[in-house]
């Protein structure tokens, strides 16, 4: 259990996890980068699974916790860039995966069959930024519907601020003469 | 003596520092000007009233809020009700099911799947019934205007009464929304304005 | 909002669909949960969230490091100001801005007051899921008493926006160390009160011990963390694992629970608040005159590069990941939002119970949608 591992060996550290790293996850395929504030690997889209799956079944260091998929949209590149950022169940060090993707045809192949918590992670960043997962148990949108999703992507719209002046005109319950005597600076409506 | 109390108004004022009535005895109230000769012959404790007025009176003491919270708002309403700023001695009383409450209180921002809700809600609930909108993302749709995805105002999908403005609005404004929508009700039945939908 | 139709299964026998729909009258929030049940036992469940969904992080791109813990305040409500030093931690890292002891303390003070606040909510709506309807009032009394603590400290009851980047955003009026002197034996007393009330009452423990009990295996591979996952018996604290701020200083113990069921995570609760209570006896008695707010650079751009900070939440584990590209705006805010994970972990957690059980079940898991939703 993990109360009495945690008890009988030492944490791992930054340095314990960057050697595992290399020695488990850039045979297939990844690199390691060590100067960040985790240890990361950088992946391509197809190693992405093998590499979660070392991750899920590895004893030391011991990653239990898939804390969230961070989507990120780096349109001057063209790309989406998927975060996974793992942490272990009883010691406090985590591994980042990174996989980027290109914009128009974001394919990622899912992680939820080794980590349960991945399947609404997976949606929640289909629904924000288009992703498709690939082998989704249920790829149905989670938190927008259809028609808006992709709602965090760069060029997605947002709305103007509304103009106080029209919408007090349009509203007519508060009568423009009253709102005028308040808001004084407002000559000529 | 005739006695100038007007019945569309509540009978303290927030703000006021005295009642209206002043050195007057109590006596009937809800008489309208055209009938003060008929009470200086009456004895106190009779009320004379419009039968509009005399429902009006009794649905205003006793609105039945549905229990609405969206989100952080709805934290503050909780907090109205709950025993520092009772709600319940204004005979406001949160009641769950649409169909056995008076007056739907819109406290949280309103985005398009809950919009559906709301309005199946609105709909639900029987005649006569009103609404306040509680906090800014239920008047024009607060700090998340900019969202697609949100509703500016709840008064794009449902009548409102009442505005509450605040984010959130504290519980004494809150209070003062309810007083006002009661003043409300006595001054439409005064009128004799009905909701037609 | 119940609509209940009647469908069947492979087994040929008739199962029922309810729509425990979002408005319902625990005060969890707008979350949906569509429910198979046969008879009174749930089937399967399908929890729908989005509708509280206000793009959040959309938003938070187009604001600076000032304006940030405005909008992410009302992502979780309950505990604004835990979010809000999640929020802040990380801005840190990212500006490397050094914080002075005053600041820290008093953030302190603030962010374990907001635990104990969010634990009388808790508190309250589980109480009131259970049947109970005195518990809500008495949570509520305790949270009004905190509450007059924020309002002379920040300015609001709820939503402060008070925890800011390099410290805190105004100093505290000369008289807080006595008005928090004076409510702490206030809320001892109002904790015991709440304990006397709930904790040994014949109809709460029959209602909620033994039901839905947790291995931390389980627990963590659906995600929970937080009360939850220590009442399994995982003494897993952010606050002494990967301590952040100067949580190191602070004596306090990490109540562990043995089964897990809702009883424990309830009780977990309950015990958090008295460490709370401790905490911030503590931070009084340490806390040092001097600077409030720390230096921050004049032109606020934001470093390019990533922070990732992690504060334990009174809901569970928050991770705010920041991720800066030059501007005077954020590239992307993520919140990993415990509530997030916790609302998924209710598909496996409400099947095989009875319908009664699967609301004490949501309650004892401490969801709040604005988090969820963002």
């Amino acid at each position: 259990m993990a109360q009495e591992v945690a008890g009988s060996r030492p944490a791992p550290t930054k340095e314990s996890i960057a050697n595992w790293a290399r020695a488990t996850l850039e045979p297939l395929g990844g690199t390691v980068v060590v100067d960040r504030q985790f240890v990361e690997v950088e992946l391509t889209a197809e190693k992405l699974r093998a590499a979660a799956h070392e991750i899920s079944k590895s004893d030391d260091p011991e990653f239990s916790l898939l804390y969230d998929i961070s989507g990120l949209h780096w349109p001057d590149d063209g790309e989406l860039e998927a975060v996974y950022h793992f942490f272990g169940g009883w010691h406090a060090e985590g591994i980042t995966l990174r996989v980027r993707v290109p914009d128009d045809r974001p394919l990622i192949p899912t992680i939820s069959e080794d980590w349960p918590t991945a399947n609404w992670h997976e949606r929640e960043a289909m629904d924000l930024f288009l992703f498709e997962f690939e082998g989704h148990p249920y790829p149905e949108p989670l938190l927008l519907e259809k028609d808006m999703q992709g709602a965090l992507l760069k060029h997605y719209p947002q709305r103007e601020a509304p103009d106080m002046v029209e919408r007090f005109k349009q509203r007519g319950d508060v009568p423009f003469e009253i709102w005028k005597a308040v808001r004084p600076e407002i000559e000529n409506g | 003596m005739a006695l100038t109390v007007d019945p569309d108004q509540p009978l303290f004022m927030p703000g006021d520092e005295e009642p209206l009535i002043k050195d007057q005895p109590i006596g009937p109230i809800g008489m309208d000007g055209e009938m003060g000769g008929l009470f200086q012959s009456l004895p106190a404790n009779i009320l004379t009233l419009k039968v509009d007025q005399l429902f009006a009176l009794s649905r205003k003491n006793s609105l039945w809020p549905m229990t609405f919270g969206i989100a952080c708002c709805a934290i503050e309403m909780i907090g109205t009700y709950m025993a520092n700023y009772d709600l319940d001695r204004m005979g406001i009383l949160p009641f769950p099911s649409p169909r056995q409450a008076d007056v739907i209180l819109v406290a949280g921002t309103v985005n398009r799947k809950m919009a559906r809700v709301v309005k199946l809600l609105w709909e639900q609930m029987p005649m006569p019934k009103w609404s306040i909108a509680m906090g800014s993302c239920a008047e024009c749709g607060g700090p998340f205007y900019s969202y697609k995805n949100v509703i500016e105002g709840v008064d794009k999908i449902i009548p409102v009464d009442i505005y509450v403005p605040g984010c959130p609005p504290r519980p004494e404004a809150l209070i003062d929304g309810f007083v006002r929508l009661q003043a409300k009700i006595m001054a439409d039945a005064k009128a004799g304005v009905w909701r037609k939908k | 909002m119940a609509e209940a139709t009647s469908g069947r299964s492979d087994q040929n026998a008739e199962f029922m669909e309810i729509n425990m729909g979002p408005q319902h009258p625990s005060t969890h929030g707008v979350c949906r949960l569509e429910l198979a049940v046969d008879g009174e036992v749930v089937l399967s469940c399908r929890p729908e969230i989005g509708y509280l969904h206000r793009g959040v992080e959309k938003i938070a791109e187009n604001l600076t490091v000032i304006q940030l813990p405005v909008i992410t305040d009302r992502a979780d409500y309950l505990s604004a100001l835990n979010t809000e030093l999640g929020v802040v931690l990380a801005a840190e890292q990212l500006y490397e801005v050094a914080v002075p002891e005053r600041g820290e303390y008093i953030r302190v003070i603030m962010a374990e007051l907001n635990r104990i606040a969010n634990h009388m909510m808790f508190y309250g709506a589980l109480g009131t899921d259970a049947g109970f309807s005195s518990p809500f009032i008495f949570g509520w009394w305790n949270r009004e008493i905190i509450h007059d603590v924020f309002e002379e400290v920040t300015g609001a009851r709820m939503l402060h926006n008070y925890i800011a980047l390099g410290g805190v955003k105004q100093d505290v009026p000369p008289n807080f160390k006595d008005s928090v002197k004076k409510i702490l034996p206030r809320l001892a007393d109002g904790l015991d009160r709440c304990h006397g009330l709930l904790t040994d009452n014949e109809i709460f423990v029959a209602r909620t011990k033994g039901l839905n009990p947790l291995t931390p295996e389980e627990a963590l591979r659906l995600g929970i963390t937080g009360p939850s996952l220590r009442a399994t018996g995982l003494a897993r604290d952010l606050r002494r694992l990967a301590p952040y701020s100067i949580y190191d200083r602070f004596e306090f113990e990490v109540p562990v629970g043995t089964v897990g069921d809702v009883h424990d995570r309830y009780m977990m609760r309950l015990l958090e608040m008295r460490e709370s209570l401790r905490i911030i006896e503590q931070a009084l008695e340490g806390m040092p005159d001097g600077e409030y707010r720390g230096e921050i650079p004049r032109r606020l751009r934001y470093p390019v590069g990533e922070a990732y900070s992690r504060t334990e939440s009174p809901r569970g584990e928050l991770g705010i990941y920041i991720v800066g590209n030059g501007q005077n705006t954020a590239h992307r805010v993520k919140i990993r939002a415990p509530a997030f994970v916790h609302v998924s972990a209710m598909e496996e957690l409400l099947k095989g119970t009875y319908i009664a059980d699967a609301v004490l079940i949501f309650a004892s898991m401490d969801i709040v949608l604005g988090e969820a939703d963002r």
